[in-house]
């Protein structure tokens, strides 16, 4: 096709398109819109009653996490390997005295030369234990004082002590005497508080240990004290220091208690048939 | 993608719109004729205004028209057509070089006029339309509800119209005769060139129209006259035309005037209606009009191909 003449001498102002075809339009959008609208509220009303329906479910019951039941072997070990952990970590920061139930709370004594290493000291014995508060705070001699109480960290082991019957009390009381001379710790005493409680999983005997020595030799103790095997552990302790030698007032218990048995039912079926 | 436009040519004594579906080509689908009232146009100006707007509309109707997009015609009378050779970016020197270049072509002051141009690769195209008479005629079509695409002054619409059908590279170099009353004119579609001849009086009373002493000779001797005016102005122009062949459009000649102008000027008649029949579909019976009386409205509605 050759060249077509557009010569613009007019053209219409822009109008509105004709009412036909606005109204044929109109009716293509109207239609489109009842169609959204349409899927709209399906999406609406399939939430909603998605939503009730969650609302209305009956919850499951939820899984209670299982305790695990401790017996008493469990507990003097837990208790023996957490007073060596805790006396191997504190001891070293040279506290003037340390007071446990030697199960949960302590009670520690620093002297230092200057509210820094008070800081320090602080922040190095909540690294140890928790919930560490300072109780109180004096100075004598120009040296700050300061009583921080704070709680043993829980532990969990697999050490497995044999329960000391009563006939054996005197051999490991007399082992334990013997480990403490052989560390070097001086003054070794012992007297006896109570022989037979009964707790739940055994029996329990109480003695109380007095002794001197150096923080060095009683931590090295502490640490061997398991080496024994036997079901003994702290009930308390009371560590303080002089100037130059520590004491060690400590109420041991030894523990009774029968060693868990092997379940023999599925022998005895099968030896039945 | 093809469009429908409507081609509407408002004459002195009838009005033809076609509505067309242009393309590639351009394929008429609908056609309608309808006889205006005497001195409703005068020499082109529409002197009843409301009686144009009231026979247009009821003829659209009839038609039952598909879209409103409009092409109107401007008669040859009220344009003002002439050609310049191309130079490039000329008529964009400056806003005002149409005006100016105008200016030099036109006895009437700028003011009273709507001007455009249109470059082609030889000839420059510069129109000037008379504004009130061309408002006018916006304002009748707009008022049916048309959207006026375009106000085509005839010979563009009819050079428009050869456009389409001479295909993609027109290879012939044709003289086409519109008569019309009341004045028919000439122009030159020279293998895709346009060219502007001359407009003369077409007297009415030998198509039975009115009372006149013109005779079909005297008409005959106009007529030769145009060609020799057109073909000389376009000759100094572009030396190398030679005119291939004639073709007459619009009112119907008696065959021997026909032949007696093509031989003059040694060139072939061109049977117009059987190609306005084979491509674009014309059914002009349905109007009662003749293929090429409807050759105006078609080229109009070809001018629809610059707006797809």
């Amino acid at each position: 096709m050759a060249k077509i003449i557009d010569i613009g001498l007019y053209h219409s102002p822009e109008k509105p398109p004709a009412q036909m075809r606005a109204t044929s339009m109109r009716k293509i959008y109207t239609s489109l819109l009842i169609v959204l609208l349409i899927i709209t509220a399906g999406i609406a009303l399939f939430f909603y009653f998605s939503s009730k329906q969650q609302a209305n479910a009956v919850s499951e019951t939820p899984i209670k996490p299982i305790i695990k039941q401790l017996t008493l072997p469990d507990k003097v070990a837990e208790k023996l390997i957490e007073w060596d952990k805790f006396t191997n970590a504190i001891l070293p920061l040279n506290p003037k005295k340390l007071v446990s139930d030697g199960e949960i709370n302590f009670i520690s004594v620093f002297q230092t030369s200057s509210v820094a290493q008070a800081e320090s000291i602080i922040a190095k014995v909540s690294a140890i234990g928790r919930i560490i508060q300072v109780i109180d705070t004096s100075t004598t001699d120009g040296k700050l004082n300061i009583v921080l109480r704070g709680r043993i960290v829980k532990t969990h082991t697999q050490f497995q002590p044999q329960p000391v019957k009563k006939f054996m009390r005197t051999t490991v009381m007399n082992m334990v005497d013997s480990l403490a001379q052989n560390l070097g710790l001086t003054n070794i005493n012992r007297q006896v508080i109570a022989t037979n409680e009964k707790i739940e999983g055994g029996n329990r005997f109480r003695y109380r240990m007095t002794m001197n020595g150096s923080y060095q030799q009683f931590t090295a103790f502490a640490r061997k004290i398991k080496e024994l095997k036997y079901a003994i552990a702290p009930f308390s302790y009371l560590i303080s220091k002089d100037t130059t030698q520590a004491n060690f007032d400590i109420v041991w218990g030894l523990y009774d208690y029968n060693p868990p048995k092997a379940d023999t039912t599925k022998v005895a079926s099968k030896n039945k048939k | 993608m093809a469009k429908k436009f409507l081609g509407i040519q408002i004459g002195e004594y009838r009005i033809i719109c076609v509505e067309a579906r242009v393309s590639g080509g351009v394929i008429v689908n609908k056609i309608a004729t309808a006889p205006l009232m005497e001195n409703s146009v005068v020499n082109g100006i529409i002197a009843q205004p409301e009686n144009i707007t009231e026979i247009l509309q009821s003829t659209i109707t009839k038609m039952e028209v598909t879209t409103d997009d409009a092409i109107i015609n401007i008669p040859s009378n009220l344009a003002q057509i002439k050609c310049i050779p191309t130079e490039q970016d000329y008529l964009n020197l400056t806003e005002d070089q149409l005006e100016w270049e105008l200016s030099h072509h036109l006895n009437e002051p700028i003011e009273n006029l709507n001007i455009s141009h249109f470059v082609l690769p030889s000839t420059t195209v510069l129109v000037a339309a008379k504004k009130e008479p061309l408002m006018k005629r916006a304002e009748i079509a707009e008022k049916v509800g048309l959207n006026v695409v375009s106000l085509d002054p005839e010979p563009i619409a009819m050079f428009n119209l050869f456009s389409v059908i001479e295909g993609a590279k027109p290879k012939r170099n044709l003289i086409i005769a519109n008569i019309e009353i009341p004045y028919s004119y000439l122009i030159i579609f020279a293998k895709g060139e346009f060219w502007n001849g001359p407009a003369f009086f077409t007297p009415p009373e030998i198509f039975g129209i009115g009372e006149g002493k013109r005779t079909w000779r005297e008409f005959t001797d106009d007529i030769i006259a145009a060609f020799d005016m057109i073909i000389h102005s376009y000759q100094r122009f572009n030396p190398a035309f030679n005119l291939d062949g004639v073709i007459f459009s619009g009112r119907k000649l008696k065959e021997d005037i026909e032949q007696t102008i093509s031989s003059h000027f040694n060139a072939d008649i061109i049977d117009f209606e059987k190609i306005l029949k084979r491509k674009t579909k014309l059914k002009s019976k349905r109007a009662n009009i003749e293929p090429s009386e409807a050759a105006i409205s078609i080229g109009l509605a070809a001018h629809g191909q610059a707006f797809l």
